[in-house]
């Protein structure tokens, strides 16, 4: 099935949502380039990204062989090791310098949504998996219900994506009750 | 306004009336009512310093807000003692010092902290990319319209 026609199948047309994407390990880059296709090019939202799985260096250049355009997207870049673990901005991204600080990724996050200059646009959270890498289980659960949360907030349509495995099964069923739908790709 | 709010206000007006009750002098009675407010700032800061991300920059803020209060309690502290005790009479001069040394340190720190707010506000505001994405999304909406 499509990404489109998940999307509609799932989401039924909501303008505001939170999906938790659970994607197959095989085509994991494919399908995140797909939504974000979905959502750039079809649907000519703009958004923010935050990456904590490859760097903004190496997604601007995905972006620009798959023919989307990254100048409707604000990155957050969590992964790229800055000098010092410090924060650093550059016209195109914002370094936090690691996926443990969730209080600046929550920071940042807010500030990006709302300086959108669109009534729609989405949050694309790349990922859970690497997130569950870097911070214990509980920690990971609280910042996904608290992220939900602040999704419904900000009136995004919002999609955090995870590995589909079968040792985070137990906290992607937990997470459900804080998303609208699962998209299984 | 909700019930948990009013419920707070009343309590704390009941605390700052039963303070100018019990204590007859004006500046003993505002001194205590400084420390008070200032011990439970310090409270909530410290509480909320535990709770953020280690190495966050808010965290290294709240730090820095942290020290401010502790440095302004202090003088209040010092300031109320030399009153309760009178130290502006019998005692010299010099004794009044630290109190001033513990204000001058807030307001250094405090200058510490608002240049950390400028630098917080040129790391998280994204106003040039969101004009930036405005311009691509008129762009493609008049391409659209062609």
């Amino acid at each position: 099935m499509g990404i489109s026609a998940e999307f509609n199948k799932k989401l039924k047309g909501l303008k505001e949502y939170v999906a938790l994407a659970t994607v197959d390990a095989s085509k994991y880059q494919e399908t995140n380039l797909q939504i974000i296709h979905h959502l750039i090019e079809e649907r000519n939202i703009p958004g923010v990204y935050v990456t904590l799985n490859k760097p903004f260096k190496s997604m601007i250049a995905v972006f620009k062989k798959e023919n989307i355009d990254a100048d409707m997207v604000i990155f957050i870049d969590a992964v790229t090791k800055t000098v010092g673990g410090e924060l650093q901005k550059t016209d195109k991204c914002l370094y936090i310098g690691s996926p443990e600080n969730l209080s600046d990724v929550s920071i940042a996050m807010e500030q990006a949504v709302m300086a959108l200059p669109s009534k729609e646009r989405f949050v694309f959270f790349d990922s859970l998996s690497t997130l569950l890498m870097f911070n214990d289980v509980t920690t990971v659960a609280k910042f996904i219900h608290f992220l939900a949360g602040k999704m419904r907030v900000w009136g995004v349509e919002g999609v955090i994506v995870s590995l589909r495995k079968e040792k985070d099964k137990a906290l992607i069923d937990e997470l459900t009750q804080f998303c609208d739908a699962i998209l299984d790709f | 306004m909700n019930g948990k709010t009013l419920t707070i206000l009343l309590s704390v007006a009941f605390g700052v009336a039963a303070i100018f009750k019990m204590v007859p002098d004006l500046e003993v009675a505002i001194g205590f009512l400084t420390i008070s407010f200032g011990i439970l700032a310090i409270i909530w800061t410290a509480m909320s310093v535990g709770a953020l991300s280690k190495g966050s920059s808010l965290r290294k803020h709240t730090v820095y807000f942290l020290i401010s209060l502790i440095s302004i309690l202090l003088f209040s502290i010092w300031h109320t003692l030399s009153k309760i005790l009178g130290w502006r009479q019998t005692i010299v001069e010099a004794w009044m010092y630290p109190g001033y040394l513990f204000l001058a340190a807030s307001f250094i720190i405090f200058v510490f902290t608002a240049y950390q707010v400028l630098q917080m506000g040129h790391q998280f505001g994204f106003s040039g990319q969101a004009r930036k994405i405005q311009k691509v999304m008129a762009s493609k909406s008049k391409k659209a319209a062609q």
